[in-house]
């Protein structure tokens, strides 16, 4: 029967459908790795990862645990005021962003400098932006972790959640019209996806056709809440066929499967000009941020058991069997990894902080007259008591 | 050009305007002489549209229902001009309009978005608030969604009760990074609504829905813009100044009508246009002129007199004072914003030097209209106080009245960093001599204390700190 609502056939069982009833298959989960990194037999790989490539992926995860390591005890020390590591879900967010193209527009969370990493943002990018300097392309004026680059086709992050989701079906809805063959890559958490936003960027994405790749990190924990806490219904791949998106779910920590969804992902989106959602299964092995203490909330042997299977781990595990890593490479790669993030620590130290004026720039295109005269109203308070003006930041 | 309003019943809804007149507007400069014909507001809306669809192959226009024409036939014709791909439904979902909105502005797309009625807007709230207003400013300048519009009816028609009635342009006018801009009539606003749409900031503008078809007037066919950030004066007068924004504008024209003709008293309507950032120039010179100032719609009428000298030539005349005017200033704002808040706290951005405010809010139990102080020199009008003298103050004393009842705030300053900072701050920007600022204090028993006679004070004499 056409109905205008849809295209339906009838049925004259009255008959539920969902958990306790006849529950719907749980998508099964895509990988291509065993737990020890040992590739599986009759995986389909429908992108192949060359030397060059898995060497590149391997020292940009490499890197990402050392500035994840060293700047978490940097705000520890109280050399800035805030820190997120991404601990355990290094092989997301870097083979992911290795399956992706320099023109794919990119919109994160927070959880994601692997990505902003492989794209060519340095440690000494993030360290100018951890400490607000005058370096820092944000002109200091954020919290650390809301890294952006336009350069590297990264929009800026924002602290509120899944606000991004719309967002980047509109830059899709944008690349398509352009003709771009281009996909926005859109990253949330599975807390994030309870958030409306996510509905409305779900729905818009099929309605509308846009050709974004939505990737959700579901690494079990919103802070303290655990995903048995955020949803009934089979995760985050689970609703995308109910908005119309083709929707895929993939260990997060394998590389390899991730890198190849991924890499699917983005052919399927651009071929069809429509959206495709991914889930990347994981687990958070660090703590939500320097703010929290998740031995609070969870099984000290539960975050043991997850530490033990570190993806990088995984990875090398699978580049040794194919002759492209050995011990020594991965002691080397390690420390040369620390050693950048602490000099990029110090070099970002030493800087200066943004002028007090560049608090008035950028609100609009142009500043209205009322905030031209309050810019003068506080240099002339701040020539009048040069005490209040912070250590290290100049006037203008 | 005279605005015609035609509709049954609308005196009904305006209560106090008995009957509809035409409002005699002064023709803006940039549209003299351009061919015009009769338009209303929904078809002036249409014009803007089409000409920004026609100028920009990077403008949408998409929002609920706006593909057949829309539900108050602002967008028709632009699906069938430019294509489902440019001009299209959405689901119903304002965040996910707002934020889609923003997506596409962020790659360099000029999306005018439409919120089928203000009272819709919220669940938009925090992508305007907490992302188009911040998208420039957080990310250092290297990203900006200057090409996001977002157009919405708003306001009472009479029928349409708590969701299709509502002005929420004031929550707003508090959200640095955005503008928003609210027109008076046809003419206005295809050029408010052009000039939105061009500004290369976030831009929220909020249609008068009650005179979509009700005013008419000349509107010019071709391109023209009117620009944002510069208030009208909507009918030029000298002895009160009236400030208001949106159908309320029509209001006030026409009670400065009523009152010249009744009373002789010749008012000033300033037309603001746009509220965010707001005319504050245009209003001071205005209030300079006149020396009385009557902001607010519908009910916070309060009333702000600029000192003047003692009638009768006892004293000399004094020029109205620059400090007692910003002060005058820093209050509109937030008179708009203590409406909400009337618990007596209030704070003002900034205040010169040796001012001080008195400001009493409207308590009528009646919702009778507060007595406007009238200047001697307009005629014999008696009221209590100008009769008993006029009083003269010091020159930066801005006091504020209504009938026999004063009281006497003080501004507190909002000043960036602690209180150390503060505290140096209120002693460098207060007059020696005056003590901190104190909260007012009320009666016994919760109401406020009237004093027993009118206060008056001789030329020169300044006024006392505190009652």
């Amino acid at each position: 029967m056409d109905f205008p609502g849809g295209k339906v056939p009838f049925t004259e069982d009255l008959a539920w459908l969902g958990p306790g009833f006849t529950p719907r298959p749980t998508i099964p989960c895509y990988r291509a790795l065993d737990s020890q990194g040992a590739p599986l037999p009759g995986t389909s790989l429908p992108h192949d990862i060359d030397q060059a490539l898995a060497t590149r992926m391997y020292e940009t995860m490499i890197s990402l645990q050392a500035v994840d390591t060293i700047f978490y005890e940097a705000q520890r020390q109280g050399r800035f005021s805030f820190y997120m590591t991404s601990t355990g879900e290094e092989s997301t967010a870097v083979a992911s962003a290795a399956a992706l193209n320099p023109d794919d527009v990119v919109f994160t969370q927070y959880r994601e400098q692997g990505v902003l990493m492989w794209r060519g943002y340095t440690p000494l990018d993030m360290a100018n932006q951890c400490y607000g300097n005058a370096l820092d392309s944000g002109k200091g004026r954020q919290m650390p972790v809301h890294y952006g680059s336009k350069a590297l086709n990264f929009h800026t992050i924002s602290s509120p959640l899944a606000t991004q989701l719309p967002q980047a079906v509109g830059a899709a809805y944008a690349l398509k019209l352009e003709g771009k063959a281009a996909v926005a890559a859109c990253y949330f958490g599975e807390g994030a996806a309870s958030e409306g936003d996510f509905h409305a960027a779900l729905n818009f994405s099929a309605t509308l056709s846009a050709p974004v790749v939505f990737i959700c990190r579901n690494n079990g924990w919103a802070i303290s809440t655990p995903a048995s806490e955020q949803y009934r219904g089979d995760g985050i791949a689970g609703r995308g066929p109910s908005y119309g998106v083709p929707s895929l779910r993939v260990d997060g920590g394998d590389a390899v499967a991730v890198y190849n969804a991924v890499a699917e992902a983005r052919r399927v989106a651009l071929e069809r000009r429509g959206p495709v959602l991914l889930e990347a299964m994981s687990y958070r092995s660090g703590h939500h941020s320097t703010s929290d203490d998740s031995s609070r909330y969870r099984a000290a042997e539960e975050m043991a058991a997850w530490r033990a299977r570190d993806p990088v781990a995984r990875f090398e595990r699978w580049m040794a069997v194919r002759g492209w890593w050995d011990e020594a490479r991965g002691v080397g790669a390690r420390k040369a990894a620390r050693r950048e993030a602490i000099a990029a620590l110090a070099a970002a130290a030493k800087q200066p902080r943004p002028p007090l004026s560049e608090m008035f720039s950028d609100v609009y295109d142009e500043p209205p007259p009322h905030l031209v005269a309050q810019r003068a109203e506080v240099e002339a308070f701040v020539r009048a008591h040069p005490e209040t003006l912070p250590a290290g930041m100049p006037l203008e | 050009m005279a605005a015609i309003l035609r509709a049954p019943g609308l005196g009904a809804v305006w209560g106090t305007v008995r009957g509809l007149a035409t409002a005699v507007r002064q023709a803006e400069p940039a549209t003299a002489g351009l061919d015009a014909k009769q338009m209303n507001l929904c078809s002036a809306v249409n014009d803007a549209l089409h000409i920004a669809m026609d100028e920009n192959p990077k403008t949408l226009v998409f929002g609920e229902d706006v593909s057949f024409g829309g539900v108050f036939r602002c967008t028709v014709g632009l699906a069938e001009k430019h294509g489902k791909h440019r001009v299209f439904n959405t689901p119903l979902c304002e965040q996910g309009i707002v934020g889609f909105g923003i997506g596409a502005a962020a790659q360099g797309y000029s999306p005018i978005v439409e919120i089928q009625f203000a009272d819709y807007i919220f669940p938009a709230f925090d992508q305007i608030t907490n992302e188009a207003a911040k998208y420039r400013f957080r990310s250092g300048g290297e990203f900006d969604v200057g090409g996001l519009t977002i157009r919405t009816p708003y306001g009472a028609v009479g029928h349409g009760g708590h969701y299709h009635s509502q002005s929420p342009e004031a929550f707003f006018t508090h959200i640095p990074g955005i503008k928003v801009v609210m027109p008076s009539g046809p003419r206005e606003t295809k050029g408010l609504l052009l000039s939105a749409i061009r500004d290369p900031n976030p831009v929220v503008v909020f249609e008068a829905k009650m005179l979509y078809r009700t005013a008419v007037e000349d509107v010019p066919t071709g391109d023209y813009s009117i620009p944002l950030g510069r208030a009208r004066i909507a009918r030029a007068g000298s002895d009160v100044t009236l400030v208001g924004w949106g159908q309320q504008v029509l209001v006030l024209e026409q009670a400065a009508k009523e009152l010249a003709a009744s009373d002789g008293i010749e008012a000033e309507v300033i037309d603001l246009r746009t509220l965010l950032p707001w005319d504050a120039d245009a209003v001071a010179a205005s209030v300079e002129k006149t020396g009385r100032w009557v902001l607010g719609p519908w009910h916070s009428q309060v009333v702000i007199e600029r000192p003047r000298a003692h009638r009768g030539g006892r004293g000399p005349r004094r020029a109205p004072s620059a400090p007692a005017v910003c002060a005058g200033m820093g209050m509109a704002r937030l008179v708009v914003s203590a409406w909400e808040g009337p618990s007596g706290h209030i704070t003002v951005g900034t205040a010169p030097p040796n001012t001080t405010c008195q400001w009493l809010p409207r308590h009528s139990p009646a919702g009778q209209s507060p007595d406007v102080p009238l200047p001697p020199t307009r005629g014999p009008r008696v009221r209590p106080y100008t009769q008993a003298g006029g009083e003269s103050r010091g020159p930066a004393d801005v006091r504020v009245r209504r009938g026999d009842r004063r009281r006497h705030l003080r501004p507190l300053l909002l000043l960036p960093g602690g209180p150390a900072a503060a505290h140096r701050g209120l002693r460098h920007a207060l007059p020696p001599g005056l003590r901190a600022p104190v909260p007012p204090r009320r009666a016994a028993g919760g109401g406020w204390r009237a004093p027993a006679a009118p206060r008056l004070t001789r030329a020169g004499e300044r006024c006392p700190a505190r009652p």
